[in-house]
């Protein structure tokens, strides 16, 4: 019995050392988001431009398709059951408040996170960490800045045309293939939404790149000496990155809509 | 004026994982340290720390006179700057070109995007044969390549400490000669350097003062 109470008071005590190594990690990197140093500013622009390239622009054909997918599958399941007004309400509840947000979160952490945390590892590994440093570069201005705005301002665009693809998409899908009669279902859907949505669209979006981008760092950061240990710590931080996801996604939707 | 002066410092040994005893050691402008070991594990930990990449556990770094604040890691990155450091530790950022690596400080700190190199620069990849290889990745060059590129990146540094190990092996026994030029005239030029070398004729050539590692000591001889 102590043996297991003393396993769970380990793992709690890990646990909660990660959250505040994590938090304190945020803390560093959003201080010096918002006070700059003057040097390397062009470089940072620069790698933040491409992060949001690899991140954003790459990810859109899969993120529309997947969109597409979903939103069509969605419509033609649920207007088999309901009215359209309680569909238009369906929709708003599930997609833009919940499902819109976490699964681009899921296809950016399976696309681009996994190959922040092995990108990473690797230069840690490989010591290019300290071949920057001994250039006088700063690791958490140039690697770790453009990553975290890229990744957010990635998932924050990508969520906006994965709502909107999935809604109006997924509706013309549904009329193109179907004989399914969906009336004014999408007026319903825009009398439905309220701006409380999107606001808890955005906030969950920015909240997930943050959680996202920081926890991938964090697990590069720490694989210090062999190369076996990159796998482990691309598994390890991509489930961190959806449980966090999912964690924050029930707090906030808690927070707004109890 | 001192380059670098180490008062009763200590430091944590790289594989045993037992501390150096604490010892003094000061660099002038010129002066040129080898360092004979026991252990080439210990002896690139000494150049870690002597780069700022190993901390200390106890004692006084101090840089042109200034007290070294390890704290944080921030507050190193000045004098990193200054430190060139060619050894099996360093390298070049593996998602640049060789090209991007050379030219990465002056984009970060002039905040331009010249893909020229200057005149200094082209002349050493000229002497290490690098021209045909600018616009190559890292992994796509051969050993010997790379560690001239590592070499060259260093070097374009202007340093004023150099941290080299078995530069024999570095720059490759054929470059030597020419790495020899480069070296007394930059220890000219006030200069210092602290290497770790099995080739008798260059630490005859360069060694002013030896350093001696030998289970967890370092003493100056």
């Amino acid at each position: 019995m102590q043996t297991i109470t003393g396993a769970i008071g380990r793992k709690t005590l890990h646990a909660l050392n990660q959250i505040a190594v994590l938090l304190t990690f945020s803390y560093q990197i959003l201080r010096i988001l918002v006070f700059p140093p003057k040097k390397g500013m062009s470089l940072v622009r620069r790698i933040t431009l491409e992060q949001v390239y690899f991140t954003a622009v790459q990810t859109l054909p899969l993120i529309i398709l997947f969109a597409l997918l979903i939103g069509s599958m969605m419509i033609i399941q649920f207007s088999r059951f309901s009215g359209q007004s309680v569909l238009g309400n369906f929709i708003v509840l599930v997609l833009i408040r919940d499902l819109g947000p976490t699964l681009t979160a899921l296809l950016i952490i399976l696309r681009s996170a996994t190959a922040v945390t092995i990108e990473i590892s690797y230069m840690n590994v490989f010591n290019e960490m300290d071949a920057l440093e001994m250039s006088g570069l700063d690791p958490l201005w140039v690697v770790c800045v453009p990553r975290l705005v890229g990744i957010t301002s990635a998932i924050l665009c990508l969520f906006i045309v994965f709502d909107i693809t999935a809604i109006v998409g997924g509706h013309a899908v549904v009329w193109l293939v179907t004989y399914i009669n969906l009336g004014d279902n999408l007026f319903q859907i825009a009398k439905t939404v309220s701006a409380a949505d999107i606001i808890v669209g955005i906030i969950k979006a920015v909240l997930f790149g943050i959680s996202i981008t920081v926890i991938c760092l964090y697990h590069g950061f720490k694989t210090k000496q062999h190369t076996t240990q990159i796998p482990v710590a691309a598994s390890k931080a991509s489930l961190q990155c959806f449980g966090s996801c999912l964690v924050i996604s029930a707090a906030i939707s808690a927070l707004f809509y109890l | 004026m001192k380059l670098i002066q180490l008062t009763e410092y200590s430091f944590d040994s790289n594989k045993a994982g037992r501390p150096f005893q604490p010892f003094n050691f000061s660099l002038a402008p010129g002066d040129a340290v080898s360092v004979s070991t026991d252990s080439a594990n210990d002896a690139l930990t000494l150049l870690k720390a002597l780069a700022t990449l190993v901390y200390p556990l106890q004692g006084e770094y101090r840089y042109r006179e200034n007290r070294l604040d390890f704290s944080n890691y921030r507050n190193l990155l000045d004098t990193k700057k200054n430190i060139g450091f060619i050894t099996s530790h360093s390298a070049l950022i593996s998602n640049l070109t060789v090209r991007e690596n050379l030219l990465l400080m002056n984009a970060y700190f002039t905040n331009s995007f010249s893909r020229q190199l200057n005149h200094r620069t082209q002349e050493l990849c000229e002497l290490f044969s690098l021209e045909d290889k600018l616009e190559l990745r890292p992994a796509a060059l051969a050993d010997h390549d790379y560690r001239f590129a590592v070499t060259v990146k260093e070097l374009i540094k202007k340093p004023e400490l150099l941290l080299m190990e078995y530069p024999e092996k570095f720059v490759g026994i054929v470059n030597l000669e020419i790495f020899d030029t480069l070296l007394s005239d930059m220890l000219r030029a006030g200069m210092c350097a602290v290497f770790l070398s099995e080739h008798r004729e260059f630490i005859e050539t360069f060694s002013q003062r030896e350093l001696v590692i030998s289970k967890g000591t370092i003493q100056e001889r």
